[in-house]
C-alpha cells in the first residue's frame, strides 16, 4: 500500500497529545521520533551501544510525530486530511502544553520504499550445519560452499528469512530428525523455509500451512525456486483446519508463538504417527515451562529444550 | 558506564567485549499487544529504516501476546547493521485517559464537543503511573502533560 506520511514538528512534551489527536483524526498509525527517547538511551546505553550525534540532532523542536494514511490519486483526499490535522492541532495548541511550531509536512511513500528496503541488508548466510540461506536475488552469484545445501528464499512479507534464532533452532532439529521418505507437516510456514529444508532433507511429502495468503504465495514461490514444489503442498489454513483428519505425519514443525502452540497442541496428536516428532518454537524462555506442561498434557514425552539467546525450541515424541 | 570509542568496533565493559553497535534510529510506536503486522505504523516506520518488518512483528507478538487488548508503546532502537532491540513502555496517557472515562475515542472536535470530565486526582494517578516513561522532571510536570493530552482529546479536567 502506498502511503502519505504527514509529519508534525512539535516538542517532546506535546508528542503524546499530538499522536492521540492524529489517531482520532483517522491516521492508520502514528510514529513518534522523540529526542527525549534518544537522550534517555544515551544516558543508559545497552552494552556496546554507540549513539551517533546525527540521531541526537534531530528532530529540531524535540519530536516529529508522523501519521500515515493511504495515498490516493485524488490530491483532494490529502488536502482534506491535512486540513483536519491542522484543525485538531489547533486544539493541542490551546491545551496549555508547550507545543512548538506544529508545522505540517507531507511526503509520499511508495510501498516498495518501506516493504523492500531491508532486502539490501539480507545476504547469503549459513544458518545451520547443513544449510545456507541465499536470497533469491543473489542466487545467480552464489557458489557452492563445501557440503552446504542452499535454501533459496524470497521472503516477500512473510516471516522466515532464516536469520531469526527460532528458524535456526528449528532447522537444526529438522536436520537431526528428517530421514528419506518421511511425511512432514509445517504449521505456520511463513516463507516456507522449514518445508523447503525438509524437502531437501529427502522428506517424501511436506504439507505446509499458513493462515496468511501472502505467506502461502511466498512459500509456494520458494518451493518452486528450490525445485521441490512437487513434494511441498502449501495451503491456506487456520492452524490444522486445512489438514484432512486421516493424515498422519512423522515430523511436525510449528514455529509460531506460545499461545498459538497452546491452541494447536490438544488436537495435534490425531495427526502424528506413533513416535512422531514435534518441533515447536517461537517461544521465549519465560514461556518454556507452560509449553512443556502443555506438550506433556497433549501426549508428548521425551521432551528436550534447546535455547538460543532468549528463544527456545521444544522437541518431543508422541505417544512414547 | 558509557564509552564512545574512537573506532566503533568494540567496546570494553568489565571483562566482556561487545561489538559496538551504532544506533541509526530510535522510534516510538503504539501497537496492540500480540497484533503487530506490517501495516502502518510498523511497516513504514521500521521498513524505511531497513529493518526486517516480520522479524519485529514476531518478536513483539511473542513478548506481548499475554496482554490481550492492551495498546503498548514500544521504543525501537535500530542499529547500523539493521538489527534492532525494543523496549515496552507503560500504556500511552491517551489510552489511560480513555480507559478512566470508559470511552472508545477522543473528541473529533475537542473545543466544541467534550467527551467527559476527569478529576485532578485521577489525572495525578495516571501521571504517577506514566512518570517512569514521560521524560518529566516531577509529578507536577507529568500531570501538566497528562492534562494537556486530556484537553486535546476533549476531556475536561476538574478539581
Amino acid at each position: 500500500m502506498d502511503l502519505w506520511r504527514i509529519t508534525v514538528s512539535t516538542t517532546s512534551e506535546a508528542s503524546d497529545a499530538v499522536g492521540a489527536v492524529l489517531e482520532a483524526a483517522g491516521a492508520l498509525g502514528v510514529e513518534i521520533e522523540d529526542q527525549a527517547d534518544v537522550t534517555a538511551k544515551k544516558a543508559a546505553p545497552s552494552p556496546g551501544e554507540w549513539i551517533d550525534d546525527e540521531v541526537l540532532a534531530l528532530p529540531p523542536e524535540g519530536a516529529f510525530v508522523h501519521a500515515y494514511i493511504e495515498s490516493s490519486d485524488d490530491q483532494a483526499v490529502q488536502g482534506a486530511f491535512v486540513d483536519r490535522v491542522k484543525t485538531v492541532l489547533e486544539r493541542v495548541a490551546g491545551s496549555g502544553l508547550r507545543t512548538g511550531s506544529l508545522t505540517v509536512t507531507v511526503q509520499t511513500l511508495a510501498a516498495s520504499e518501506y516493504l523492500d528496503a531491508w532486502r539490501q541488508y539480507y545476504h547469503a548466510q549459513a544458518v545451520s550445519e547443513r544449510f545456507v540461506v541465499v536470497p533469491v536475488w543473489e542466487a545467480g552469484e552464489w557458489r557452492p560452499e563445501g557440503d552446504k545445501t542452499p535454501l533459496f528464499i524470497d521472503p516477500g512479507v512473510a516471516f522466515g528469512t532464516g536469520t531469526h534464532q527460532t528458524t535456526a533452532l528449528c532447522l537444526r532439529e529438522l536436520e537431526r530428525a528428517a530421514r528419506s521418505g518421511m511425511h512432514v507437516l509445517d504449521v505456520g510456514t511463513g516463507t516456507g523455509i522449514l518445508a523447503v529444508a525438509a524437502a531437501k532433507l529427502a522428506a517424501r511429502e511436506i504439507v505446509a500451512l499458513d493462515i496468511d495468503e501472502h505467506a502461502v504465495r511466498a512459500a509456494r514461490n520458494n518451493a518452486l525456486q528450490n525445485g521441490v514444489s512437487d513434494r511441498v503442498q502449501v495451503r491456506v489454513s487456520n492452524l490444522l483446519s486445512g489438514v484432512p483428519r486421516e493424515r498422519r505425519f512423522d515430523i511436525v514443525t510449528a514455529n509460531l508463538l506460545a499461545d498459538l502452540i497452546g491452541r494447536l497442541l490438544p488436537e495435534l496428536g490425531e495427526y502424528m504417527n506413533p513416535d512422531g516428532l514435534l518441533i515447536v518454537s517461537g517461544i521465549v524462555q519465560r514461556q518454556v515451562e507452560d509449553t512443556v506442561v502443555a506438550m506433556r498434557t497433549a501426549g508428548f514425552s521425551d521432551l528436550r529444550v534447546e535455547l538460543m539467546d532468549d528463544w527456545a525450541v521444544v522437541v518431543g515424541r508422541y505417544g512414547v | 558506564m558509557h564509552l564512545r570509542p574512537s573506532i566503533p568496533h568494540c567496546v570494553r565493559e568489565s571483562e566482556v567485549c561487545y561489538v559496538a553497535k551504532r544506533v541509526m534510529k530510535v522510534v516510538k510506536l503504539q501497537v496492540s499487544a500480540g497484533k503487530a503486522t506490517p501495516a502502518p505504523p510498523i511497516g513504514p516506520a521500521l521498513g524505511q529504516a531497513g529493518v526486517n518488518i516480520m522479524q519485529f512483528c514476531k518478536e513483539f507478538n511473542a513478548q506481548t501476546a499475554d496482554q490481550p487488548g492492551m495498546v503498548i508503546p514500544v521504543v525501537i532502537t535500530v542499529y547500523e547493521d539493521r538489527s534492532f532491540t525494543f523496549e515496552l513502555k507503560t500504556p500511552p496517557a491517551s489510552v489511560l485517559l480513555k480507559k478512566a472515562l470508559g470511552i472508545v475515542s477522543g473528541s473529533g472536535e475537542p473545543n466544541k464537543k467534550k467527551v467527559g470530565t476527569l478529576s485532578r486526582a485521577k489525572v495525578r494517578e495516571i501521571a504517577e503511573l506514566k512518570m517512569v516513561d514521560l521524560n518529566a522532571a516531577d509529578v507536577e510536570a507529568a500531570m501538566r502533560m497528562v492534562e494537556g493530552t486530556a484537553r486535546s482529546m476533549g476531556i475536561v479536567v476538574a478539581d
